[in-house]
């Protein structure tokens, strides 16, 4: 069987990033596999756990980013979640404390920075506006639990809810009909 | 002066600006206003207005090295083609199709739902006015103008509004598409030698969906090289407006009283070759004369289809080791056929010919059996219940997340939908030109991407009394190929195979 080649030969360098990544992959996956076993044998606090998560945390921005939505602002979002998370568990493990003062400071910064990058090319960034929303909801319903549960409000609470509450109301503000659009599409059951 | 030293200004002047240059004021008054209809007909964001402006100028220098006159060059290129699509604000989205909203779910970094439609032009394909076809004929296809975003449910189309590009060839065909970016394609427009080549995500459309958007493209594209183009239900006049039913999601208008069932099937032999990291790792096209191949299948009392599906399940027998199963080959059945539709979307369901191991022995025996199972599971009773079947299941997950969703889609997408096949045949059946255009187009080609374990997806498309089969491999066995080749040939049908090198293990 004869074959007349008519396609191009294919770009290389392409095959050399597939490869390199599946490389990684395995190597990941090793770490988090003798991570949880070193922990055990060496007993304390149970470090693993945020040592996974941080693992997860690279392997998902450096070499598995996301495949649907994959913009400044989604991705500032995903890192925020990703460091308070990350946060949140060292300071359970190690029973420190901080958490809930130094979470809402991180988080106030991310929004701001998210905000910036919205308000700054708004035509552009509107499609975008989802993965911002997430944030200012976690960060109401957070605190909210968190005030019901510990019953002491901080300074950055403060500054973080009504910082969500500005961004929100002037997002509605800025897109009108906009805003109700996205919100339409993006809980739509269609 | 500054310095002491005196610098000097390097202007470049581009191509373009020479040709200005060179031109008598009335032609230049005549680009003048052009480009002042092109300011108020593209309000894109600066780069992709001036990339934009750019292919124009590419355009009009191209048809001026063909010695077309400017006024004639001006009135192929006007700029009224643009419509309003390049200076309204992205507003429109349209829910997925019910059978496109498993893709998105399925999707992995690696494994996309591509297919990909080719046509072959006679002459070389000229990149500039492709890109000008591409940019006129966007528009008339408001679901392909779009990008994938995720909602809190499903994923959805949402408008973007951008200069869609005509890329070179240079990779694998039916490669994943980044769709990750703001404002990404889901289509990718080719070109290479005489080959133009859409590729597309299949959320966007099914194989019907994406011929009409070729056809209409390269009615574009021979437009601008100065032919009258006849326009019909497959070729559309790209300055119509968009009609609802073209964007529609069929299977919501078609209500069958059948009861739902379809979907879950055993999972079915697999060819033996080990899977390749590279995907496709070869494509290959087997063309074939039409009347020779009708011929000869209705010499065995069969049809195309059925004749195809009865090679494909020796060459598939050929190419496993597995002792004993099922060997099952999925048939897309395009639901135009008994719902009529203009849609452009996915409307299409599929049939398993099924046959166990053992009683595949040679074409005549079996090609009965195929026949029936083609005419019985893909007559309108049993995709009227698929049909109930695929609404069911969308209507019982459409108020799950899609953060819950999307993981368990996968793992059930990769074990079980994409095993309980073998293989795919997908027939496009005959493409039709009309004859102004049929002279400049030599061939056709239709090819599937591949799945996660079937080692060859085929499908087929016929055009100008030529049939082309297409096989996209998963495995460096070449078994499957070999034995397709060797029956076709036993049966006096002279095959000329083309495709791609291998590109890689």
């Amino acid at each position: 069987m004869e074959v007349k080649i008519t396609y191009p030969a294919r770009d290389r360098k392409k095959s050399r990033a597939l490869l390199l990544r599946s490389v990684v992959k395995w190597l990941f996956v090793a770490s988090a596999y003798v991570c949880p076993i070193i922990n055990i044998s060496a007993g304390g606090p149970a470090w693993s756990i945020y040592v996974l998560w941080f693992l997860l945390f690279v392997w998902s921005f450096a070499f598995s980013p996301d495949l649907v939505e994959y913009n400044l602002i989604s991705q500032t979002a995903k890192f925020l979640v990703f460091t308070c998370v990350l946060l949140a568990l060292i300071d359970i493990i190690h029973s420190l404390g901080w958490a809930m003062f130094v979470i809402p400071i991180i988080c106030f910064g991310g929004l701001a920075v998210i905000a910036v990058f919205f308000f700054s090319n708004i035509n552009i960034q509107r499609q975008n506006i989802m993965p911002m929303m997430w944030v200012i909801i976690a960060s109401i319903i957070g605190i909210v639990v968190a005030i019901s549960g510990w019953k002491q409000m901080s300074w950055p609470m403060i500054v973080l809810i009504s910082l969500s509450v500005a961004i929100l109301l002037a997002s509605a503000a800025v897109l009108g009909k906009g805003f109700i659009r996205e919100i339409i599409k993006r809980f739509s059951i269609k | 002066m500054e310095g002491g030293h005196m610098k000097k200004k390097h202007i470049v002047v581009s191509p373009f600006q020479q040709y200005r240059q060179s031109l008598s004021s009335e032609s230049n008054e005549l680009l003048t206003d052009f480009f002042a209809s092109f300011d108020e007909h593209v309000l894109l964001p600066e780069k992709g207005k001036s990339e934009m402006r750019s292919d124009f100028e590419k355009a009009i220098l191209y048809f001026d090295s063909l010695g077309v006159r400017l006024d004639k060059s001006l009135e192929r290129l006007d700029t009224k083609n643009l419509g309003g699509f390049y200076s309204r604000p992205a507003i429109r989205w349209f829910p997925l199709d019910t059978a496109a909203k498993i893709y998105p779910l399925s999707m992995r970094r690696n494994q996309m739902a591509v297919f990909r439609l080719s046509a072959y032009m006679k002459e070389t394909v000229n990149p500039e006015i492709l890109q000008i076809a591409l940019s006129f004929t966007i528009k008339r296809f408001p679901c392909f103008s779009t990008t994938i975003k995720k909602g809190f449910f499903w994923h959805y189309l949402d408008t973007t509004k951008r200069r869609f590009v005509v890329e070179k060839e240079y990779d694998i065909p039916c490669r994943p598409l980044d769709v990750s970016l703001s404002g990404s394609q889901t289509f990718r427009l080719l070109y290479h030698e005489n080959r133009i080549s859409v590729e597309i995500f299949h959320i966007l459309a099914d194989g019907y969906g994406g011929m009409v958007f070729l056809k209409t493209l390269v009615a574009e594209y021979l437009r601008l090289q100065g032919i009258d183009i006849t326009y019909d239900k497959t070729i559309l006049p790209i300055n119509e407006t968009p009609v609802d039913g073209e964007m529609s999601d069929a299977f919501f208008f078609v209500e069958p009283k059948n009861k739902a069932s379809g979907f879950l099937n055993r999972p079915s032999v697999q060819l033996s070759g080990s899977l390749s990291r590279t995907k496709p790792c070869r494509v290959l096209h087997f063309i074939m004369d039409t009347d020779k191949l009708k011929a000869v299948a209705k010499s065995k009392n069969s049809t195309i289809t059925s004749y195809l599906v009865a090679n494909m399940m020796l060459a598939g027998k050929s190419a496993t080791d597995e002792p004993s199963g099922s060997m099952s080959i999925q048939v897309p059945v395009d639901m135009r056929k008994y719902y009529p539709s203009g849609t452009l979307r996915n409307f299409s369901l599929y049939c398993g010919i099924k046959l166990p191991l053992t009683k595949i022995t040679d074409c005549e025996s079996i090609l009965p059996e195929i026949s029936r199972q083609l005419v019985e599971k893909g007559a309108l009773g049993p995709m009227n219940e698929m049909m109930n079947a695929a609404k069911g299941l969308v209507r019982s997950l459409r108020f799950v997340p899609l953060f819950i969703k999307n993981p368990v889609a996968r793992i059930i997408y990769g074990f079980l939908g994409d095993q309980a096949f073998s293989n795919t045949l997908s027939n496009l059946g005959i493409v039709n030109l009309p004859e102004e255009m049929a002279s400049h187009v030599v061939g056709f080609d239709f090819l599937l991407g591949t799945s996660i374990t079937n080692r060859v997806s085929c499908s087929v498309v016929s055009y100008n009394n030529k049939t082309t089969f297409s096989i996209a491999k998963l495995t460096l066995d070449p078994s499957y190929e070999e034995t397709m080749y060797k029956l076709l040939k036993s049966d006096g049908i002279d095959v000329i195979v083309e495709g791609s090198g291998i590109y890689g293990s």
